[in-house]
């Protein structure tokens, strides 16, 4: 288990990453946030960033292009899609190209506090 | 000082009855509440029916502190819905707001920190508020149930809520309630409205599919002076047009259902190849009321009423029923009688054949002024040299021997189906 804390968030909506950024920093995560399929690809770096938390439904390049090419990058990479809707086959296809979990906005803070512990502190959900 | 909330009360309660869209009022209410009370942030939960769960539907305050609306929710499990919501939670407290300081308050009581599950559940209730970075949640009820919870940030200088703030929010979050309740009302009406008039449209549509299969001759009548209707209302110049979209729509109504009233007409007459007599003359020409009274029932059709009711007077008044002149026939009812009795020439008939579209074209032109609006007139060539039905530099097609009989100034009406 690596001991830096750090994850990437990829949204297109800044209020959401900036958000996101404030919640897991009471944790003691930091974060670089990104509103871009593009920007996400263009900073990732493997070594610092083993948690990324993934729209789905962006403008440009669509949140499975950004989880397929962060897998060809780093195959560890755990990637915790955050979605617009719950839709059966998004979820078969992210679950298939290795996201370790789905999460359906509107989402519940303390579920999600809880999966923020499980997967980051407790390292569950490694493949 | 203390700062007198009545006329804001006032003011945002005048505002409220206004507004009837439930987000617009929920927006509304946050911005009164942030503009008097000085907080980080706030934001409100409403009750959403459908899926039973309460959603972050507005939310004000800095980027990153303030809560994305529509990216959290909480659903009856949560404690904080729990303690609005669990009868057993009136044992210990007035419901009427959950206050931070509260809280901590309250493990010290002797009374309360007796009971584990009620210890457990504080706890819970402590972490939602830090979860939230709330210092105060305040339930709007309507009867006994809940519909939305204010939630506020810290105030701006970490100074806890006095009394009259406080008062100020329950007799807020009470006229909030009120006035969702009425949005949601009026928000279901409208939306039974809609599905009314989406099955009364869809009846009335195969009803007049219906008349175009008792009437042989017109196949496909009703949708080629639906497309000619549309594309002469694309074309209008010289006329300002209040509200585009709903004339456009309503035109789109009116030129489908134009003939519904031939649905009380025998197909004999439709269909009859010699002349007609008085009173089978008088027998066709009642259809536009007759089509008025089956569309009467939806008031939301009035504009359209118009156009079924209108579509055979003419701009020289020798039209029929009314024998309205000029400006008095509505426009609706100008543009589909042009596209009307276009297709209605240039399609075989029961008494006649199909004439060129050039031909028909001509008469259109001819009768610009007379049987037709000119305005409407000058659209509908525009759309002929649009898609070269006709050329251009020479708007006026040539005359021809054959056709010239037919450009006399035609002391009868173009007769209609």
């Amino acid at each position: 288990m690596n001991d830096a804390k750090h994850v990437l968030l990829v949204d297109d909506e800044e209020e959401i990453v900036a958000y996101m950024e404030n919640f897991l920093k009471r944790f003691k995560i930091s974060s670089t946030k990104v509103t871009s399929g593009e920007e996400a690809l263009a900073v990732y770096d493997p070594k610092t960033m083993q948690f990324v938390f993934l729209d789905l439904h962006m403008k440009t390049i669509d949140g499975f292009t950004v989880l397929r090419k962060l897998k060809d990058i780093n195959p560890d990479v755990k990637v915790i899609i955050i979605a617009g809707s719950p839709d059966k086959d998004s979820m078969d296809k992210a679950r298939a190209m290795g996201a370790i979990d789905y999460i359906t906005k509107p989402i519940d803070l303390s579920d999600f506090k809880n999966k923020i512990f499980k997967y980051i502190f407790e390292g569950q959900g490694s493949k | 000082m203390k700062k007198n909330y009545t006329k804001d009360l006032e003011k945002a309660a005048r505002q409220m009855i206004l507004v009837r869209r439930v987000d617009t009022l929920a927006r509304l209410i946050v911005r009164t509440i942030i503009r008097n009370i000085h907080v980080k942030h706030a934001g409100i939960f409403l009750y959403d029916k459908s899926k039973n769960e309460f959603i972050v539907k507005v939310s004000k305050g800095k980027i990153g502190t303030k809560i994305p609306v529509g990216f959290t929710k909480v659903n009856n499990n949560n404690p904080i819905i729990r303690f609005f919501t669990d009868e057993n939670m009136r044992k210990y407290f007035k419901q009427d707001f959950l206050l931070f300081n509260r809280i901590d308050y309250c493990f010290k009581s002797k009374r309360m920190s007796r009971d584990k599950n009620l210890v457990e559940f504080l706890k819970k209730l402590k972490n939602e508020f830090s979860l939230y970075q709330a210092k105060a949640f305040i339930p709007g009820f309507y009867g006994n149930n809940l519909v939305g919870i204010l939630f506020l940030g810290a105030k701006d200088d970490e100074s806890s809520f006095k009394p009259e703030e406080l008062g100020f929010l329950t007799v807020l979050a009470s006229d909030v309630v009120m006035a969702i309740q009425n949005a949601w009302l009026f928000e279901d009406l409208n939306g039974q409205l809609e599905i009314n008039k989406k099955l009364f449209l869809s009846t009335v549509t195969a009803l007049a599919t219906a008349i175009e299969a008792k009437d042989k001759y017109t196949m496909g009548h009703t949708e080629r002076v639906v497309k000619y209707a549309v594309e002469i209302a694309d074309n209008l110049s010289g006329i300002t047009i209040p509200n585009v979209e709903e004339f456009a729509e309503n035109l789109k109504i009116a030129a489908l259902l134009h003939d519904i009233g031939k649905i009380g007409i025998s197909e004999n007459l439709l269909n009859k190849k010699s002349a007609l007599n008085h009173k089978e003359k008088r027998s066709l020409s009642e259809h536009p009321l007759m089509g008025v009274e089956i569309l009467n029932p939806i008031s939301e059709f009035k504009d359209v009423l118009l156009g079924v009711k209108y579509h055979h007077e003419r701009y020289d008044g020798k039209g029929y029923p009314f024998r309205l002149k000029g400006n008095q026939i509505p426009l609706v009812a100008s543009i589909i009688s042009v596209a009307d009795a276009y297709d209605a020439m240039t399609t075989h008939r029961p008494y006649r054949k199909a004439l060129s579209n050039e031909r028909a074209i001509r008469q259109i032109k001819i009768n610009r002024g007379k049987q037709f609006n000119p305005v409407v007139v000058d659209a509908f060539l525009k759309v002929c040299v649009k898609q070269g039905t006709i050329d251009g530099n020479s708007p006026v097609p040539l005359i021809t021997s054959q056709s010239h009989e037919l450009e006399k100034p035609a002391s009868n009406a173009i007769r209609l189906p």
